[in-house]
């Protein structure tokens, strides 16, 4: 009974994550690289890593922590990264209301972006029962490797600073740009990134790092206005 | 630094639990939906923009700001063309290595 509805699912869950995972590995390895150029130490960056457990955002608050922003800047910027989150959260809640809350709070923190996608195609299919021990495997398992890997990249490249001398700085905005590029699925999200960006190269003289906010929440506001323009055409048409 | 890194575990854990702890109790608006899908590729151009900006400013040679800033166009161009991150990442990093230890 124990192996049926707790064992199964978590290793199932786990399973279905390591696809993702090893995409995720590259990243975990330069989360740590950076973390190190950020001037982190080794207990700051795992600890970063264990109780954040966010990609996106580590990856922003050491980039932001290289450039010198306030720890306000950096974390209303984790804030609004972090956002998306709260659409995770809402489209999950429903599958997991019959859970007490300790159980809810941990699925809660690991909510990752692959968490996500491995449960939102198995959670509206699965029973009350298995869901939450597939949906701890998924978690666990991706976890476990950001550990790893973010560990191995910061002693990596603290043991060969010559990493540095050949220019590993150039990594983040490589894959900052990467992911930005992959996010590029239509005129609205273009015109978002194309304002955000002119605007942040006029900005970056603004004292603490004022530049980031204001670039970005004028970005979302270009974004979210043709957004509505073009539904309301559509809605012209139809 | 301690501070600052559970402030972020406390924002994220947030952001993460708001609606599954609240149990139903809260809706998120269509307006707020929308805004909040820019943001991710807006943040992330902020930032590379910025970071541009600095290595622009502080890097000497011409040739040493050409292959930064190309290796960047090979990365968009191969992660366009390919949707792979691994990919893009990889062959950018690749190609802006051998810049530096050969020719600059």
């Amino acid at each position: 009974m124990q192996m049926e509805h707790r064992i199964l699912p978590m290793y199932a869950g786990a399973k279905a994550t390591l696809p993702l995972i090893i995409g995720a590995i590259p990243f975990g390895f330069i989360y740590g690289a950076l973390a190190t150029q950020s001037g982190l130490s080794l207990f700051e960056t795992c600890l970063m890593s264990m109780i954040v457990f966010a990609g996106s955002a580590q990856f922003i608050a050491v980039g932001l922590l290289s450039l010198d922003a306030s720890p306000w800047v950096i974390a209303g910027t984790v804030f609004l990264v972090n956002m998306r989150h709260l659409l995770y959260s809402a489209w999950v809640a429903p599958y997991l209301s019959h859970l007490n809350l300790g159980w809810r709070s941990v699925l809660a923190f690991g909510l990752t972006d692959e968490v996500f996608a491995v449960v939102s195609q198995h959670l509206p299919s699965s029973d009350k029962i298995s869901r939450a021990w597939y949906m701890f495997g998924s978690i666990f398992a991706m976890w476990f490797f950001w550990q790893c890997t973010s560990t191995l990249g910061y002693l990596a490249s603290s043991e060969f600073p010559i990493m540095f001398e050949l220019g590993l700085e150039i990594a983040m905005p490589i894959t900052f740009l990467s992911m930005t590029v992959l996010l590029l699925k239509d005129n609205a999200t273009f015109a978002a990134v194309a304002a955000a960006g002119v605007l942040a190269f006029y900005t970056t003289g603004l004292p603490y790092q004022l530049g980031l906010c204001l670039s970005s929440v004028v970005g979302i506001t270009v974004g979210f206005y043709l957004d509505k323009r073009n539904q309301s055409k559509k809605g012209q048409t139809t | 630094m301690i501070t600052l890194i559970i402030g972020m575990a406390i924002l994220t854990f947030f952001t993460r639990a708001l609606f599954i702890l609240a149990n139903d109790k809260l809706r998120l608006s269509k307006n707020v939906t929308i805004a909040l899908s820019y943001t991710p590729p807006v943040v992330l151009t902020v930032i590379v923009v910025t970071t541009m900006k600095s290595i622009a400013q502080s890097d000497g040679s011409l040739l040493e700001l050409f292959v930064s800033f190309s290796s960047l166009l090979v990365a968009a161009l191969i992660v366009y063309r390919f949707r792979s991150l691994f990919m893009a990442i990889s062959v950018s990093l690749i190609y802006y290595l051998i810049f530096k230890v050969l020719v600059i």
